[in-house]
């Protein structure tokens, strides 16, 4: 597994009253490819016609993006593409795309970063503010209402380092209420570089819900505009193992314990059995918790040195619905399963050890189906981490 | 022996015995305990898988084990001990 993670999330808030949003923000990985593309892309006007325009342009710069036509005649086909409004008479939607480039083992970040009349991206090292060339280039498109500029850039990121990008409902959030031009570029830079000194390692997901929540209160908590930020965000990865079942043979048990205490990242242990292995091996003491559990979930345990130990199958199979219908956290019992997706949905990568073992007593027809066979939920789990949540995961058997 | 008037219940949380009835025996307790207010004169504790799926739920009182019960009559137990 790789030792840099490229982190991408954004956060939107519909302009106030409006169901659909005017802005699109599209992201694509391609592992194949060694390729990520951010595209987003904010529609004139607001609400469905809106949405068209931006679907239409974001839908079209991210399938060029991945075509071998250079992007200064991928943007005059955009623009030529687009449907004309009736009142305007125009056809328009600005777009800023970003197209990330790695070598294996995500060396050598590269970004290709191409900006049309959306706010100015920032860059950030760490919390200090990055300046960086652009070109521009004039379309000078025939039917064109006014001078169209795109701005194009290369440049290579590292480790600690984000990009920002943003639609015009960020940059002017609090015009005319709280701020007589709004919060403007200037304003979300210092605030961006404000939020990353505050917090060295905040994830994508939560900076650029920082901002979005940000510029909707300088508006008023009524949002005039759509409000959408994403980030990209070049750290460590955040890494979690996941023991699972008593390995097939005794004498391996003590290859499993040399692999927990190897492993550097989150730990845990999933099946009573297996936590009472563990718990030998490192001489621990495990102690059931009669307080978090629910009725589907038995109780959790503690062992030091572990960051969560739960029962094994109920538990698997309950953290595998969650996942699979995407339930929101906040509506779930408190209880040892959801711990577990929490700490699943705050890493990049997951290694499962499976230990193959057969316990015999959950052969048995008259217990519930959701004790079924642990290699099948494990492969549930990875399908569900892996194609919703863009995780990387791994399994060995022991 | 355990002094009077005093029951400490232990109850295995295998998934084995989860599944065939300790979740439901465990709530049990807890809403007797709670409506009783025997705080002080009933302490619970869980366990990790005893080996004893095949009959289970497995659940001992006052030392005492017993296996396939249900909430009644863990219920009915706990109140003959407590008496």
């Amino acid at each position: 597994m790789n030792n840099i993670f490229i982190d991408v999330d954004y956060a939107q808030i519909y302009k106030h009253g409006q169901k659909i949003g005017g802005d699109v923000f599209l992201l694509s990985r391609n592992p194949d490819n060694n390729q990520i593309v951010t595209t987003l892309s904010d529609g004139l006007g607001s609400g469905v016609k809106a949405n068209v325009l931006a679907s239409l342009t974001a839908h079209m710069a991210h399938k060029l993006s991945f075509s071998p036509i250079d992007l200064q005649h991928s943007a005059k086909i955009i623009m030529d593409t687009l449907p004309v409004c009736k009142e305007r008479k125009i056809s328009y939607s600005t777009f800023t795309i970003a197209d990330i480039r790695y070598k294996e083992n995500m060396e050598n970040i590269l970004v290709n970063l191409v900006e049309y009349d959306n706010p100015q991206s920032l860059r950030f090292s760490g919390s200090e503010p990055v300046k960086w060339e652009r070109t521009k280039t004039v379309l000078n498109r025939a039917a064109a209402f006014k001078k169209e500029e795109i701005s194009y850039s290369s440049f290579p990121m590292e480790y600690g380092e984000r990009l920002v990008m943003f639609s015009d409902g960020v940059t002017q959030s609090g015009l005319g209420k709280s701020l007589p031009l709004g919060w403007r570029l200037e304003g979300v830079r210092k605030f961006i570089s404000e939020e990353i000194a505050k917090d060295n390692d905040i994830s994508s997901r939560e900076l650029s819900r920082a901002i979005v929540q940000k510029a909707n209160s300088l508006d008023g908590l009524a949002s005039k505009d759509d409000i959408t930020c994403v980030v990209v965000y070049i750290r460590r990865p955040r890494r979690t193992l996941i023991v699972t079942g008593p390995p097939f043979t005794k004498e391996a048990d003590a290859v499993l314990g040399e692999k927990i205490a190897a492993f550097n990242g989150r730990k845990i242990v999933s099946g009573g059995t297996t936590a009472q292995i563990v718990a030998r091996l490192f001489g621990k003491k495990l102690t059931v918790d009669l307080k978090c559990w629910s009725k589907d979930v038995p109780p959790s345990s503690k062992m030091e040195g572990i960051d969560l130990v739960t029962e094994g199958m109920l538990t698997l199979s309950k953290v595998a619905i969650i996942l699979e219908k995407k339930e929101n956290l906040q509506d779930l019992p408190d209880d040892p399963a959801k711990k577990f997706v929490e700490i699943l949905l705050d890493s990049d990568q997951v290694h499962f050890i499976v230990g193959t073992k057969i316990n015999e007593a959950h052969q048995d027809p008259n217990i519930p189906v959701e004790i079924g066979i642990r290699r099948t939920i494990i492969g549930r789990l990875c399908k569900a981490l892996e194609d919703i949540y863009l995780k990387e995961t791994s399994v060995e058997y022991l | 022996m355990a002094e009077d008037g005093f029951v400490k219940i232990e109850l295995c949380m295998g998934s084995s015995c989860f599944a065939r009835g300790n979740s439901g025996i465990l709530t049990a307790i807890e809403n007797y305990i709670e409506e009783n207010g025997l705080e002080d004169k009933v302490e619970l504790e869980g366990h990790l898988c005893l080996g004893r799926c095949n009959n289970g739920p497995h659940i001992a009182i006052n030392g005492k084990e017993y296996s396939a019960l249900d909430a009644e009559n863990v219920v009915d137990l706990i109140r003959k001990e407590l008496s």
